[in-house]
């Protein structure tokens, strides 16, 4: 089994003295649909920002398909993709502009993916947006902008952090019809979100992130063994986090 | 190994974002530079078919420069000394570079090296103005209108370009060059040892040293050269071409710090709101709405360590650059007096300007939480209002500071608390039309972005009515100063009276008017 992703033993105090990781490890094999779940201010924005480079770790240190975020930005970076938790774009920048500037850097040809991107433009009811400056779009059209690019750029790794925030039910259903047929073709997902009912039926494993550590990971079952639990893993969640 | 054509595309792309698309896609920006052109090439054509008139502005500002002891190269100078402090500005503070958070959240999760990225960064630093050219032809206009010639009106755009660019490419060098060395104090020494040789010089010769000109003078040139008749055009462009050769050695210095840059040397600008309160929440003395407001708003800003400690140093630095222009240049005679107290005034005037717009475009980003929680908006208004009007009131202090010292005129200071009531009604002008503005929005949307392009265009038209004020105060201040002791003294007592009761009455009306509007009405 490969390892697309490995989190070792990763440490991050910020300026102000908030130590946001204290030794957070986890491994993630390809194909899987990994949920990292956890409440607010537990660590896992941390966690996604430096798997993807935007932190810095204090100790510890990332692979990507065993390439090292720190050492071997660029490789590792293009491998993957990522979605921020807020929707910030270049808000001066048409759909159809940002798409093409994302996908330009991975030095992918437009034409290349051109019947890709109208099918996701389409799935996501982007296809009247295409030539709207991004300022002009609503909170939940920009997060099906990011989420467009991060699959456009063809992404072993997929790092989303609440990706479905704002999105409209019809766009919910066709991200998830689209994470899971990418994961099919081997690409694999880092999600972070607070809708435990979607983790629940939709992540193949969960991780649950509290205070800087991983608390409790395993398949959906396995995370229920662990807390003796046969009700929802909202219930559970709240079992593990509260101790 | 950094690759010419991604940093070639980053480029690009953020040029678009940052210039391009504002103007050529938005209908404020189609709008602007339809309006500059315009203006530009009809004055343009006037000159050449000689119908404009002979006697240029400049032509009648040049003999109170002279009495300033001014000329083109000493005003050079004087910027490039202002560009030393700022040197000596960033790198005491020492942050980390800012960056759109689109640019740090999205573009640095994506597979470029750090370094590629800044270069595009200083590439587009650099083409960004020349794409924004047709909005500088404001600054050609000026020119033109000051010179009363094209040629020079647009020289000196590109003179304005070069001083833009040449001052983020000063703060992006040395930010880097404290980040990567480490060092910081070696080179505050060397930029103040610099400038206190310079001021000295400046004093015993009683002339602008040109080691203030040392570092910056190419830079400096680019601007004040062009409007010059005493300098040819062949020598404008010649200046314009060593401002380019500076900014680009700047440009060349700072791509190769940024090759061993590190992502904690990038930060994304909201982290500059968090440092913001790094010295701690203001402290909010609980009890009526009304204390809770104006603790918030009021006190906690204008009585803050930080606010009072920048408020002396601003005293202190306007006196004593009173004192040595008294030194240097001597008690200026009438002529140049009436050109100061029209200059000064304004200058300071659009300074205040600046700051309140963006006082308000703080206080008004939760509007919607004050509409959604606060019963009565009076308090609001009265606090916001409050705030400006001591602004106005510190603006003057700094400005009437220096040119007691200056012109020997310590009368001036007691013409301070004039400004209190005018800076209340100016206040009250501006607050009034942006919140009646802002009120016209959704509630929700408010959350998000605060102030839009409507209410920031307004506030653009509002200068006119601030900087009006703030020179017609001083005009009378200026008018006063010559009065008996008394006289002055009693006007500034009935100033602080009639301002309470002012303030409370127009607190009271805009309260109701950023309550009710659009709720009753």
């Amino acid at each position: 089994m490969v390892n697309a992703l490995v989190l070792a033993d990763l440490y991050k105090t910020y300026p102000g003295g908030v130590m946001a990781l204290r030794g957070l490890s986890l491994m993630i094999n390809e194909g899987e649909i990994y949920g990292l779940i956890g409440p607010n201010g537990a660590g896992k924005s941390t966690t996604l920002k430096i798997t993807v480079g935007l932190l810095k770790p204090d100790k510890g240190g990332v692979l990507i398909y065993g390439k090292s975020v720190m050492r071997n930005r660029i490789e590792a970076l293009k491998l993957t993709s990522y979605v921020p938790e807020n929707p910030v774009v270049f808000k001066n920048l048409t759909v159809k502009e940002f798409l093409r500037f994302i996908t330009g850097l991975r030095s992918i040809k437009w034409e290349e993916i051109i019947d890709y991107a109208e099918y996701l433009v389409e799935g996501f009811n982007l296809s009247e947006k295409e030539n709207t400056m991004l300022y002009q779009l609503s909170r939940g059209m920009l997060q099906k902008v990011l989420v467009t690019a991060a699959f456009l750029v063809r992404p072993k790794l997929m790092v989303m952090d609440e990706p479905m925030a704002g999105m409209d039910p019809e766009a919910q259903h066709f991200f998830k019809k689209e994470v899971k047929r990418l994961v099919s073709r081997g690409a694999t997902a880092l999600i972070s979100s607070h809708l435990l009912d979607m983790v629940e039926r939709f992540c193949t494993r969960v991780g649950i992130i509290n205070k800087g550590r991983l608390v409790a990971e395993g398949t959906i079952e396995e995370i229920k063994k662990i807390a003796s639990e046969e009700s929802s893993l909202e219930e559970v969640f709240l079992k593990i986090v509260k101790g | 190994m950094t690759r010419p054509r991604i940093i070639l595309h980053v480029a690009w792309y953020l040029v678009k974002n940052r210039a391009i698309n504002p103007f050529l896609k938005k209908r404020s920006g189609q709008i602007l530079l339809v309006l500059i052109t315009g203006l530009f090439l009809i004055n343009s054509l006037q000159y050449l078919i000689g119908e404009a008139s002979s006697r240029t502005v400049l032509d009648a500002v040049r003999p109170y420069l002279h009495g300033l002891g001014l000329d083109h190269r000493s005003i050079a100078v004087l910027i490039s000394g202002f560009l030393i402090i700022y040197t000596i500005y960033t790198l005491i503070k020492g942050k980390p570079i800012y960056l759109r958070e689109e640019e740090y959240e999205v573009l640095l999760s994506q597979p470029i090296g750090l370094d590629e990225f800044m270069l595009a960064n200083i590439i587009s630093i650099l083409i960004s103005p020349l794409i924004l050219t047709p909005a500088f032809f404001g600054l050609a206009l000026f020119g033109m209108v000051f010179t009363g010639d094209p040629i020079r009106g647009i020289l000196g755009m590109f003179g304005g370009l070069i001083l833009l660019s040449g001052t983020i490419m000063v703060e992006i060098l040395f930010k880097l060059a404290v980040r990567k060395t480490g060092r910081k104090l070696p080179l505050i020494i060397l930029f103040i040892a610099l400038l206190a040789a310079g001021i000295t010089h400046s004093l015993i010769a009683r002339t602008y040293s040109l080691i203030l000109g040392i570092p910056y003078m190419p830079i400096a040139a680019s601007l004040v050269y062009p409007f010059s008749k005493s300098v040819s055009l062949t020598g404008a462009i010649a200046v314009l071409f060593l401002g380019y050769v500076e900014i680009g050695g700047l440009s060349l210095v700072a791509s190769v710090l940024s090759r061993k840059i590190d992502i904690e040397d990038l930060s994304p600008r909201s982290t500059v709101n968090i440092k913001l309160f790094e010295g701690g929440i203001p402290r909010i003395k609980y009890g009526s709405p009304r204390n809770i407001l104006y603790s918030y708003l009021f006190t906690s800003r204008v009585l803050s360590s930080k606010h009072l400690l920048g408020l002396t140093i601003l005293l202190s630095v306007s006196g004593l650059a009173g004192l040595a222009a008294r030194r240097l240049i001597g008690i200026p005679g009438d002529a140049s007096i009436a050109f100061i107290e029209i200059f000064i005034p304004m200058m300071i005037g659009m300074a205040l300007y600046t700051l309140s717009s963006h006082v308000l475009a703080m206080d008004l980003r939760c509007y919607w939480l004050y509409r959604t929680y606060v019963i009565d908006m009076a308090p609001v208004a009265g606090a916001i209002i409050s705030k400006l009007a001591v602004n106005s009131v510190e603006a003057a202090s700094i400005m009437l500071i220096g040119l007691s010292f200056y012109m020997n005129k310590i009368h001036l200071l007691l013409m301070i608390p004039y400004y209190l009531p005018a800076g209340i009604a100016g206040a009250a002008i501006q607050l009034i039309t942006l919140s009646y503005l802002a009120s016209k929005r959704q509630v929700i949307r408010e959350t998000t972005a605060g102030i839009y392009s409507v209410e920031g265009l307004t506030a653009v038209l509002l200068e006119i009515i601030i900087i009006a004020v703030f020179m017609g105060v001083s005009s009378l201040a200026f008018y006063l100063s010559g009065q008996p002791l008394p006289v002055l003294v009693a006007g500034g007592i009935i100033s602080i009276i009639v301002s309470y009761p002012l303030l409370r009455f127009v607190e009271r009306i805009i309260g109701d008017i950023m309550t009710y509007y659009d709720v009753l009405i």
